[in-house]
């Protein structure tokens, strides 16, 4: 089990570092937020948030994907999801809390239930095809 | 019977690692995604953008 938590872990931080950087791209595309940071500091930034994110979301597939009844695509986009879901959840209770500190925007939050998605199907996807490899 | 516990616990070391790295992982998207300078110093302007972009709660 623990080799399986340990491929996890490394395809995570892959997996999240490439849909973190794929990020910017996509919110170039969409224009749900203007970046205030040069893109060399974003680069970096979006790379370790992302792998940070992937670490999480491949080390829980791996430990719980035995407990769920769908393939590892699937159960990987849940994970992601549900994991992107409680931090929004928080964060919409912080924005209650204290609103001048916190608040939140509607485009935003469409586009990181996106990127929870992405993160999931890149993780599940790797995550299978190191399967078959190692098979 | 011997090399069988020392492998049994060479396991159980990983597993442990393993599960360190997921809970170190948990507490750094929780400071990365909230921006806690208290715990992080310039966590919030490290990643203000990317927080953002993946859709959490910013000033």
């Amino acid at each position: 089990m623990e080799e399986g938590i340990g491929r996890g872990i490394i395809t995570g931080i892959i997996a999240g570092a490439v849909c973190g950087v794929g990020m910017i791209a996509l919110n170039h595309i969409t224009g749900a937020f203007n970046f205030e940071s040069s893109l060399r500091h974003n680069l970096a930034a979006f790379a370790i948030g992302g792998a940070l994110f992937g670490i999480l979301s491949g080390g829980i597939v791996s430990l719980v994907s035995g407990y769920l009844p769908f393939g590892k695509v699937a159960n990987a986009v849940i994970v992601s999801v549900v994991v992107w879901t409680l931090l929004r959840t928080v964060g919409a209770g912080l924005a209650g809390l204290d609103p001048f500190r916190f608040h939140s925007d509607i485009s935003q939050t469409y586009q990181g239930l996106g990127f929870s998605i992405l993160l999931g199907v890149v993780l599940g996807f790797a995550l299978k095809s190191g399967g078959r490899k190692t098979a | 019977m011997r090399v069988e516990v020392i492998n049994q616990n060479e396991v159980s070391t990983r597993a442990v690692v393993a599960v360190g790295v997921i809970l170190a992982a948990a507490f750094s998207v929780v400071v990365v995604t909230f921006g806690i300078d208290s715990v992080m110093s310039g966590a919030h302007d490290m990643f203000h953008d990317f927080r953002h972009v993946i859709g959490m709660a910013c000033h």
